[in-house]
């Protein structure tokens, strides 16, 4: 049995709003695996803790309790919840990436811009960066007359698309997917579908939430379930 | 994790306005009022900061007017004297002297040789009596480089980079407009290739338009030549944007300070929390 690329145990987070003096409980005691290559998906009802699960992962959150036990290619094996700053970024320029369903962009960047630059973070070189970009962009049919304009004016599905491309062009060993299907058509929805198909190929970590059950059925290993922030 | 030196240290930086009295030295908590002690009137600008900055990495610093962000900048620049603490420059004695115990000759030197700075002001960044050429060449002339073919070669390639207009290149930025100005004290600031930039407010006070534009231009910079920065700004937008990690100041002290995606969307301070959910 290979060991696991990542192993979450008794993962818990709660959020305390000063200003309305409140607690609000994200997850508690999240505890799973994820092996090498596996893809996983997570369900449950809105606000049942799904996205803090992935945002505690790639530490947008920060974690209270609990440990997020990482094999990592550049530091070997370090616990995300508490692992550095520095490592953190280091650990996002290279191997974790993860997708949203926004797109926060710098504005005045261009959408070939956005995809190549996620590349050249990771030392890449200007021109192969760039072929690359073209690549996906092309894959996901953004039409080539948007390529060198402002995402801030695309359409949420034209949007998603570069997120994605920019997400995956890294290569990235795990990969945390936040619904990068929600807005998109059903012909677009195929093209990310072959897309993950192949980086799950490639030997690429993935955990995802997808508000199309159909849709995650056709692409995941497993799923997990949350209610009201607890894996059942 | 990760072992090589910062670019950057600062240790316990205090900035006082005034002596200060036994009040506020001893029990600043209750003597404060913001950052001004209720009993003798002293300014505690900055009291016991420290940070890192490391190789290619840019540091937010925000927090509402006062609350002592341009005197970090200031004391860094030499432009003021902190009252205690402590900074080392990887580039500087290989990180192991104390820069505000350097004699005003070295300090010169690391000014002028290690540091890039772009005020908030341009009136302060930049002698409107010179060409933008001319003042980017004063810079260069500081940091002990003479050969007057080579550095208007420089500056002009500079000049270019942020997107002067070859013509104006010989005239004041008095007459600029204040994106250009602001433009012309980047190409000034990167002229020593220093490994840390200190940027004030690059962005306040500019039109949407204009703003984008030298937002533009940071990134590019730090896409390109890969220089540190510190980014003061009150804007959350702009820091968002561009920081990789942010520090929140308030009256003076660090309230908070973590990677910018998570002061921003799970902020601890309650300070934290009352600024980032106001602009939401
Ligand atoms: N940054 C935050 N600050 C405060 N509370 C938060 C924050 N993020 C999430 N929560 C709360 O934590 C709980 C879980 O939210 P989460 O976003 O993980 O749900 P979800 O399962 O992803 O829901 P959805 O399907 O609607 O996206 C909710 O009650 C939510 O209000
Ligand atoms: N020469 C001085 N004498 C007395 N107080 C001063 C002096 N210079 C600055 N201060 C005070 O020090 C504090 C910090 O000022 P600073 O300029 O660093 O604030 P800032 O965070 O940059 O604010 P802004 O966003 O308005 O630029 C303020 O209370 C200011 O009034
Ligand atoms: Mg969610
Ligand atoms: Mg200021
Ligand atoms: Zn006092």
């Amino acid at each position: 049995m290979n060991e696991p690329v990542l192993s979450l145990r008794n993962v818990s987070k709660a959020f305390t709003l000063h200003a309305q003096e409140q607690r609000v409980e994200g997850c508690r005691d999240v505890t799973f695996d994820l092996a090498p290559g596996e893809f996983v998906g997570i369900t449950g009802r809105s606000g049942s803790g799904k996205s803090t699960v992935l945002k505690l992962i790639y530490r947008t959150y920060l974690p209270q309790a609990g440990e997020m036990r990482y094999a990592s290619e550049a530091f070997g094996s370090i616990d995300l919840a508490r692992a550095d700053e520095r490592t953190v970024l280091a650990l996002r320029r290279q191997e974790i990436g993860y997708v949203s369903q926004f797109l926060r962009v710098v504005p005045r960047t261009t959408a070939r811009e956005v995809v190549e630059s996620a590349m050249r973070e990771t030392g890449t070189d200007p021109s192969a960066a760039r072929a690359e970009a073209e690549r996906l962009l092309e894959h996901f049919e953004l039409p080539k007359a948007l390529w060198e304009s402002f995402p801030q004016t695309f359409s949420g599905g034209e949007k998603l698309r570069v997120n994605v491309a920019r997400a995956m062009i890294k290569r990235p060993r795990i990969l945390l997917l936040d619904e990068p299907t929600a807005s998109l058509d059903a012909h677009s929805k195929s093209k990310v579908r072959a897309l993950l198909a192949s980086l799950k190929t490639e030997g690429t970590t993935m955990l995802g939430i997808f508000h199309d059950l159909a849709f995650m059925e056709g692409v995941c290993d497993r799923e997990l379930h949350m209610e009201a922030g607890i894996l059942s | 994790m990760t072992t090589t030196l910062p670019v950057l240290t600062v240790d316990d930086l205090s900035k006082r306005y005034g002596s200060g009295c036994a009040a506020c030295r001893d029990h600043a908590e209750t003597a404060l009022q913001g950052n001004t002690c209720r009993h003798c009137g002293t300014v505690h600008a900055l009291s016991g900061v420290s940070f890192e900055v490391h190789p290619g990495e840019v540091l937010g610093i925000v927090g509402e007017s006062g609350s002592g962000k341009s005197t970090i900048l200031n004391c860094l620049y030499f432009d003021e004297e902190p009252t205690s603490g402590h900074a080392y420059l990887a580039a500087y004695e290989r990180g192991a002297a104390d820069l505000w115990t350097a004699s005003g000759e070295r300090r010169r030197w690391i000014r002028n040789h290690l540091l890039g700075k772009v005020y908030q002001n341009p009136m302060l960044g930049l002698n409107m009596d010179f060409s933008s050429v001319a003042n980017i060449a004063e810079k260069m002339i500081a940091a002990n480089d003479r050969h007057v073919g080579r550095m208007e070669a420089r500056a002009r390639v500079l000049l270019e980079h942020t997107r002067i207009p070859t013509h104006r290149m010989k005239t004041s930025p008095r007459q600029f407009s204040g994106g250009m100005q602001q433009r012309v004290q980047i190409a000034k600031a990167l002229s020593n290739e220093p490994p840390i930039l200190l940027l004030d407010e690059v962005t306040t006070g500019l039109d949407l338009s204009v703003q984008a534009r030298v937002l533009d231009l940071i990134k590019q910079i730090r896409r390109d030549v890969g220089v540190a920065m510190i980014l003061v700004s009150h804007d959350l937008a702009v820091i968002r944007m561009l920081a990789d990690r942010t520090i929140v100041m308030r009256d003076g002290r660090q309230v908070e300070a973590g990677l910018t995606d998570q002061i921003m969307e799970d902020p601890q301070h309650p300070y934290t929390q009352e600024l980032v959910y106001s602009l939401l």
